[in-house]
């Protein structure tokens, strides 16, 4: 064996000694740059958000590898403190306030060194990087009273722009839940179908997000994470001569940045015998309500298992999740006093149960409600039938628990209607009419938008012959 | 024989498992089928261009005209051996059948060395692609700058005691006489139509000669592809080292042609390092499974494995050191 290895040594040229002795050296040279270690570790490639943050901003850190997540522990802070939640996507974490960020606050991320790859490689450079928080504006459509619609949007009274020139008008839409894009439907007259549409909503060229020729789609409604959105789908069928489909619930992915590149477009139920209207996200996204009015009662789906929850109520709208997804109030129908109320209920999700929020015996019609941030309380626009009637509906906080009421705003020269609450839950933009007849000032047949601080008690008006507001974060 | 034999008993055993843990025997040659059909179809033509090329070099270029344009420094001339890429653009299906000519035509063994590593990367058709791929960014810049490098290294080690005889097969020994080289009668002072019937008919045979390289090469590429599973090397680590091994073994099997191959490598941009990513596209288009069954109708087999070995340490050495020390 080694007279043989001693031949085939022997056989070797010049060449051979020098390309072996090349090879070595590399592999000396490699095994050099090993040993003396990483200089550069863990890099942080991208973060998000830079400069200017919504109040609903998620804090994101795209690392150079992926993480071992339990490494991240105590290294990665905000200054103020805020608390919230850490996930994960791929090797980007995503941190999610408990809490909406303060309007006006600078906030400064600090990822200290020590977190590590599931290489074994770590965060060698401490991270630091600051955002200021803008105030959530209000964005609405305008003029009610004459077309076409547009949405505008405004910082506070007198701060409005035109956001959209639609020469149709603009029939509804959905601001992103980061603020940075609205959703929005647009009648197309060449194809005779509404499309949807995408615009910052710091402005610019607005982009085609869904065309649907021969189909209205309408009423987006964007998922919590901001990579779907759920609209409704009208197809008239005209080659086929067949007249207009029902409503349909349509779901759209987005790519993963969500800028408008549309990944997948399918119905939200595979079963076509289902009506749907009204899509209303769970805040976690994994589920979506509708209301099935061939059913006659809402409609709520598990997006990956698909089972369903069936409400009876025969009111004809979704009611609103509870902020921790556990629960959702709606509005429904009820025979009392020789007349139909309208009153709502809470359907506890998981235990299936029903509890009403009222008895039949007091005296109030409930209509709109949405839940405060902490879930303990619900705004309600509502209207008593005794002494305190008005002939428009006011809002009052109702504990979600007990069903208790407290006035919160109570103008019987106006009628309220549509309303939302801003992240931190201290605002309430809402949309309301004069009573014709009233003291008031302005024009009863024209609807205006008012924001309500529910803190100093404040009424400050946005804008007149509008109507829809709502929020951008 | 019987240690031949016994290799050949042991290959089949091992093909025959890795062919029952793949999944059903119709499943895995019908994917074995396609992968080979893909390869051979994206690489044929390739070499289609690199036969005409070296037919055209037979037929027009003389000896004479390659010592004279050659600088007479040997560094120098194997500098610009990496640059010949931009002269005869072609990726590493056709590159082999060129060099082969080249020293054919008396080009010395480390220029055609740097020619034969270099010209897969450094040639316009690969710029383009891998600007339109990574932009203006360190990969492009770095993909260049190593493959260069490298390219370079490597033909600079052949210039150190690498005589033709010992490091070349017969076909590509430098011709004695460039005229006994011809298959085809001449008369003294061919016509050009002459020539390029000459360059065609000699095209033609190397196509053959080399597409037989080229086909077994292919075979064995798609058989790796079908049993190793790409997820099985992806999975196996994302570190400053392993990363780049992976890509190196990755850039090897999958046997992409080098215009092509920035795309694919911009799809694990993400996810991998960026030293890795830059050895996947210097590593690749020098060596895969393909070109090294064609450097075996060129070089000697002991050479051919420092054809292998040398480029994988030095982008090995380049991209780690890249890894550990750069932050890209």
């Amino acid at each position: 064996m080694i007279e043989r290895l001693k031949a085939s040594l022997s056989e070797l040229s010049r060449f051979d000694w020098i390309a072996l002795g090349v090879a070595l050296a590399l592999l000396g040279a490699i095994l050099a740059v090993i040993l003396l270690g990483d200089h550069v570790g863990v890099r942080v490639l991208r973060l998000t958000p830079q400069g200017e943050a919504h109040t609903t901003s998620w804090i994101t850190l795209q690392f150079s590898e992926d993480m071992a997540r339990d490494s991240i522990g105590d290294s990665l802070r905000l200054e103020p403190p805020v608390a919230g939640t850490i996930d994960w996507s791929g090797s980007t974490l995503i941190f999610r306030p408990a809490e909406a960020l303060t309007p006006g606050e600078t906030y400064t991320v600090i990822l200290e060194p020590g977190a590590a790859s599931l290489s074994g490689r770590t965060v060698q450079h401490a991270q630091r990087f600051s955002f200021s928080v803008r105030r959530p504006q209000v964005a609405y459509l305008a003029p009610a009273n004459t077309a076409p619609q547009n949405i505008w949007i405004a910082d506070g009274p007198d701060h409005a722009r035109q956001l959209t020139f639609s020469e149709a008008g603009v029939f509804n839409f959905d601001a992103s839940p980061d603020g940075a894009r609205i959703a929005y439907a647009d009648y197309n007259p060449e194809t005779d179908g509404t499309d949807l549409k995408l615009i910052d909503s710091g402005g610019g060229e607005p982009r085609l997000l869904l065309a649907c020729p021969d189909a209205d789609c309408t009423t987006p409604t964007w998922s919590p994470d901001g990579t779907r959105i759920a609209y409704e789908r009208i197809t008239h069928n005209t080659e086929l001569n067949l007249g207009s489909s029902p409503t349909r619930v349509w779901l759209l992915s987005l790519s993963e940045s969500g800028g408008g590149t549309v990944t997948s477009d399918r119905p939200l139920f595979s079963d076509t015998q289902i009506i749907s209207s009204g899509p209303v996200w769970s805040p976690d996204g994994s589920r979506i309500a509708v209301y099935d009015s061939q059913a006659g009662g809402i409609l709520i789906t598990a997006l990956a298992s698909e089972d369903l929850l069936f409400i009876p109520t025969r009111q004809g709208s979704v009611g609103a999740f509870s902020p921790d997804g556990a629960w959702m109030v709606y509005p429904d129908l009820i025979l009392a006093g020789g007349g139909t109320h309208t009153r709502l209920s809470l359907a506890n999700l998981d235990t299936r149960l029903i509890e009403p929020l009222y008895n039949e015996a007091q005296p109030f019609d409930d209509e709109r409600a949405v839940w405060s941030a902490d879930g303990q309380t619900l705004i309600v626009a509502r209207r008593y039938q005794d002494e305190r009637y008005t002939p428009g509906r006011q809002l009052y906080r109702v504990a979600a628990t007990t069903g208790d009421s407290k006035a919160l705003l109570v103008d019987p020269a106006y009628y309220h209607g549509f309303f939302e609450l801003d992240p931190s839950g201290s605002q309430i933009v809402l949309q309301r009419f004069r009573q014709p007849g009233s003291s008031a000032a302005g024009n009863p047949s024209e609807p205006e938008i008012w924001v309500y601080n529910t803190g100093d008690e404040t009424l400050t008006p946005i804008a007149t012959n509008a109507f829809l507001p709502q929020w951008v974060p | 024989m019987l240690p031949r034999l016994l290799i050949l008993a042991a290959g089949l055993i091992v093909l025959t498992l890795a062919i029952a843990a793949a999944g059903s025997p119709q499943v895995v040659i019908q994917t074995f089928s396609t992968r080979l059909l893909g390869i051979f179809i994206e690489a044929a033509p390739f070499l289609l261009i690199g036969t005409l090329v070296s037919g055209l070099i037979e037929a027009f270029v003389s000896r004479e005209l390659i010592a004279r344009l050659l600088p007479r420094n040997t560094f120098l001339a194997t500098g610009l051996g990496g640059l010949l890429g931009f002269v005869f653009p072609v990726c590493e299906c056709g590159v082999v059948p060129v060099a082969r000519r080249l020293l054919n035509k008396g080009l010395p063994v480390p220029v055609a060395v740097s020619f034969l590593l270099a010209a897969p990367i450094m040639n316009p058709i690969v710029v383009a692609s891998t600007q339109a791929a990574f932009g203006w960014s360190a990969v492009f810049w770095g993909r260049f700058l190593i493959g260069g490098l490298v390219a370079v290294g490597v033909g600079l080690v052949f210039a150190f005691g690498a005589r033709p005889e010992d490091v070349l097969r017969e076909p590509a020994l430098p011709a004695p006489n460039p005229g006994l080289t011809l298959r085809v009668h001449l008369p003294a002072r061919p016509s050009v139509v002459a020539r390029l019937l000459q360059a065609a008919h000699l095209a033609t045979g190397e196509f053959f000669e080399m597409g037989r390289y080229l086909i077994l090469g292919a075979c064995l590429a798609a058989g790796m592809q079908t049993l190793v599973s790409q997820d099985v090397l992806l999975a196996l680590g994302r570190g400053p080292v392993v990363s780049v091994l992976v890509m190196q073994a990755l850039a090897f099997v999958l046997s992409v042609c080098s215009t092509v191959d920035a795309f694919l490598a911009l799809a694990f941009a993400g996810t991998f390092t960026t030293g890795s990513i830059l050895a996947f596209l210097t590593f690749g288009p020098m060596v895969d499974i393909k070109s090294t069954l064609m450097f075996l109708g060129v070089f000697k087999r002991r050479v051919v494995v420092y054809l292998i070995l040398l480029p994988l340490l030095m982008t090995l050495l380049a991209s780690v050191w890249l890894n550990l020390n750069v932050s890209l």
